[in-house]
């Protein structure tokens, strides 16, 4: 059977968009042409695949998922992928006013002429901006209303482990690592194609894919007080949906040509990720649990893959990316590599560093202490906080830390903290201006002009995570745990700066959700709500109004869960169990550490043994194969 | 060693700012494995040149910069890898050496020529507005952006600070042309929608001067045009433009480059 005809196959002409394009800001945002991109002669793919970040060019341009997925569906030769993202409120007025739908940097398409059409969803308060991109791309919104012309319309990324206030929107989740499955889902839907039969065999098929969830195959019920009842799935979908686990990275597609943006994108640099997953078990992290186990890459293949990336990118900066890559034992033998053997002049940096003298001595060793700023994340002020929350660093450590950091140069000190904490006191919130003070006090002593700079966010319990159960504490506590911190936070040498505590409130509610808040955000879409994760952007009276309408309370999403509740993201499986989150709570409520499971032993999370997979570890001399430790 | 490159920044990439294209340029000669020589302090740059700089949506047939190298490298070589390192929508058009110690570009610079696709205009009252502006000796205009005006700019002649520039003197030659399309040699890439008529505007043609570094935007005397010399129809925002060619003055090396010529 031929390719199906498509509503619209019609592209918008260069000549109308540059004509018109002046008239909004940063137009290179949507015209693409860049160095790496692929483009494709539509008749020569069997599968046209739009992938669509839900925000800003350059926000999506730095995003190392997507290219990593834009890279393996490129890979195919049966396959084209082209990129979209958000247009800005200008753009999307001026695209409204000229009707032109959405459409690809790659082909200026239309987004209902691909095949599938893939989000990556990084962020909750994207969520808005999906429904337009699907809205101003002429998909219809809601998954019911898609026929067999119509796109197959998928997500991936992190929150797709909890997306439900999507789920009347998006026919499939792709959950867990995309390097195998998004191919499988494009073998999937290409057989379901050459078949002819119906669009929901398809959804069903998808669903036999491991790391598929089709939420139509579920039905969801409520009692009168708005507790779920039962998440029953149907037509053979299964009971719990597995998150997909690429086991090897050794083994896994690299974008090492990857698309290389011209207008500069928020992190301006290549980035190889050194090591997937994360072994310290910090309470708070979702990431800690949703991309389990850790899997690292060879130190020789960390180095290839930075040279490559930067002889066909021309980036003069390498960022080695993972969720704390001082830990990866051979960080400095690549450090160093890349510096004496990168094809140009190279700078290296670690996105991530742990709070510890060592780390402190890699950025001296990276170069960056020249520039002054250092940036440690010790999470919670009081060594009580930072036992409940099992971030395992000591007092002495940050000051350590703080000590290693003066002598090296740096006078500035960038320090993260997350209020709002389970069980946290006013004292606890207190700490960490003393923090502050003491470590001013060490770079007085010092004899440096210190600046110790405090961000603070508010703290949102996760699904997945050892406090899902816990209550987020409020926006009014927020503000008000802020202000004590504002109000001890002025003064020469000090820095304070604190997340709008509107935006974590929306994310709260978002991110603990249900399938009732889909109608919630298809309101808030209509009104009007874009770019929710700007601050300047965010109207939270208009989501609260349409909460409001739709007869939610937002107090039903952020109060404390029952154990033996139901959550709505409980049939989804990120290979960690219940159980030993319980554990972890219970552990974090005596305020008792868990070892991370790099030196201690296993502490029974449940991923490796229930799916099969061990962590891949490389020794610090760690240089062959046989070094890797893989059998724990 | 200085190095003088002459490049296309093509219609594709022609809503890049003066920033990207900069950006765009040093990752490609970071490609090309040029040793490129950095700037002393701080924080060092790659020292590159630019001259006068492309406003966004202008494209640019014939631009110049000017690259330090730290080591001495063969012409033909530098050519050669640079060429395959540019980036999609930029073309490598000539590579030569210059003397170290010539005037900066910047300050050499004495006319640009743009070729300027009027969206909206008849081709005789385009004719008609051009006339009234050479009529004048005096076009004061201050620039608008978004509705205030923001340009404090500083002219030849004139007081030292206005709000206002006086673009007559600025102009060295400005006509109506048949429409020559395709303007650059970048070309559509792709069909137009089915549904969409274009009626082939007029071409505007102006060679615009500079003054120490200083000129002025075709689309500030196209809306000059609009507010003052009675053109209608036209919203200056549409308006298509290429620079065609830079003129550097003392009738220097450059004069066999122009294909003008």
């Amino acid at each position: 059977m031929g390719k199906l005809r498509k509503h619209n196959e019609e592209i918008i002409s260069w000549e109308e968009l540059r004509r018109h394009l002046n008239k909004v800001t940063k137009p290179a945002r949507y015209t693409g042409g860049e160095l790496n991109s692929v483009r494709k002669d539509p008749s020569s793919v069997s599968v046209r695949f739009a992938l669509v970040f839900p925000d800003v060019y350059e926000v999506g341009m730095s995003h190392l998922g997507s290219q990593i997925i834009y890279h393996v569906l490129n890979s195919r030769d049966d396959t084209a992928c082209e990129r979209a993202y958000s247009p800005w409120p200008d753009m999307e007025e001026l695209s409204r006013r000229r009707g032109w739908p959405l459409f690809t940097l790659e082909s200026r398409s239309p987004l209902n002429s691909f095949d599938i059409v893939g989000f990556s969803l990084a962020y909750e308060l994207t969520y808005a901006n999906v429904l337009a991109a699907l809205d101003l791309g002429g998909v219809p919104l809601f998954s019911a209303e898609r026929g067999r012309e119509d796109p197959l319309v998928i997500a991936g990324g992190p929150v797709s482990m909890a997306a439900e206030p999507l789920a009347e929107f998006i026919d499939a989740f792709a959950l867990g690592d995309g390097e195998d499955l998004a191919g499988e889902i494009v073998d999937c839907y290409k057989k379901w194609r050459a078949s002819g039969k119906p669009r929901s065999e398809l959804l069903e098929s998808l669903a036999d894919v491991q790391g598929v969830y089709v939420p139509s195959l579920y039905d969801v019920q409520y009692s009168n007080e708005g507790f779920l009842v039962e998440v029953r799935p149907k037509a053979g979908a299964p009971k719990r949906v597995r998150r997909r686990i690429f086991s090897d990275l050794e083994k896994a597609p690299y974008p090492e040509r990857p698309v290389v943006p011209f207008i500069e994108p928020v992190h301006d640099r290549a980035m190889v990720e050194i090591f997937r997953g994360c072994t310290r078990g910090c309470r708070f992290c979702q990431a800690g649990t949703l991309y389990r186990p850790v899997r690292e890459r060879e130190p020789e293949t960390v180095s290839r893959i930075a040279r490559e990336i930067l002889a066909a990118s021309g980036y003069d900066e390498v960022s080695l990316v993972s969720l704390s890559s001082a830990d990866y034992l051979p960080i400095r033998q690549v450090i160093e590599d890349i510096l004496t053997h990168s094809p140009c002049p190279a700078r290296v940096s670690l996105p991530s560093l742990r709070v510890d003298s060592f780390s402190v001595e890699l950025s001296k060793l990276l170069g960056e202490a020249g520039y002054g700023g250092l940036t440690l994340a010790p999470e919670a002020g009081s060594q009580r906080m930072r036992d409940v929350i099992n971030k395992n660093v000591t007092e002495e450590d940050v000051m350590d830390a703080a000590k290693a950091a003066f002598s090296s140069g740096f006078t500035r000190i960038k320090l993260y903290f997350m209020i709002g904490l389970p069980g946290e006191t006013d004292e606890d919130v207190l700490a960490i201006a003393e923090l502050a003070y003491r470590i001013r006090q060490l770079g007085r002593d010092m004899g440096t002009k210190p600046t110790v700079a405090v961000s603070v966010s508010g703290f949102v319990p996760k699904p997945h995570t050892a406090f899902q159960w816990e209550p987020f504490i409020g926006r009014d506590e927020i503000e008000r745990r802020q202000s004590l911190l504002c109000k001890r936070l002025r003064g020469p040498g000090l820095e304070f700066r604190y997340h709008d505590s509107r935006q974590t409130y929306l994310e709260a509610i978002l991110s603990r959700g249900d399938r009732r808040l889909g109608r919630v955000v298809l309101e808030a879409y209509r009104r009007g709500a874009r770019f929710d994760s700007w601050p300047d952007m965010l109207d939270l009276d208009l989501w609260l109004s349409c909460m409001k309408e739709a007869s939610l309370e937002p107090g039903f999403f952020t109060r404390e869960r029952g154990q033996d509740e139901i959550l709505p993201w409980d049939h989804l499986d990120p290979g960690v169990t219940k159980e030993f989150l319980l554990v972890e709570r219970a552990k974090a409520r005596r305020e008792e550490k868990t070892p991370d499971c790099r030196e201690a032993p296993c502490p029974g999370c449940g991923v490796c043994p229930r799916f099969g997979v061990a962590p891949v570890l490389t020794r610090r001399d760690g240089t062959s194969k046989g070094a890797r430790d893989r059998a724990r | 060693m200085r190095v003088r490159i002459r490049y296309e920044k093509g219609d594709e990439q022609r809503f890049l700012g003066h920033l990207e294209v900069m950006r765009a340029l040093v990752m490609a000669l970071a490609r090309a494995g040029w040793p490129v020589a950095m700037t002393k302090g701080y924080t060092p740059r790659p020292k590159v040149e630019m001259a006068a700089p492309l406003p966004v949506g202008t494209a640019g047939l014939n631009e110049v910069a000017d690259v330090y190298l730290s080591e001495d490298r063969s012409i033909e070589d530098l050519g050669r890898s640079l060429a395959e390192a540019m980036p999609p929508g930029f073309k490598l058009k000539e590579v030569w050496r210059i003397s170290p110690d010539e005037t900066a570009l910047e300050r050499r610079i004495t006319a640009s020529t743009y070729s300027v696709l009027v969206y909206g205009a008849e081709h005789a009252s385009l004719k008609r507005a051009v006339e009234c502006f050479l009529d004048k000796t005096e076009a004061r205009y201050a620039r608008e952006v978004r509705g205030r005006t923001l340009e404090t700019h500083k002219w030849p002649d004139g007081p030292e600070k206005s709000r206002e520039i006086d673009l007559r003197p600025f102009v060295s030659r400005i006509e109506v042309v048949p429409r020559n399309e395709p303007a650059l040699s970048a070309g559509n890439r792709t069909q137009p929608l089915a549904t969409f008529r274009e009626i082939s505007p007029p071409v505007l043609k102006m060679v615009l001067r500079h003054f120490q570094g200083r000129t002025v935007r075709p689309a500030w005397i196209l809306d000059f045009l609009v507010k003052y010399c009675g053109l209608e129809g036209v919203d200056p925002r549409e308006s298509v433009v290429d620079r065609e060619w830079l003129d550097w003055g003392d009738g220097g090396s450059h004069d066999s480059r122009d294909p003008r010529k």
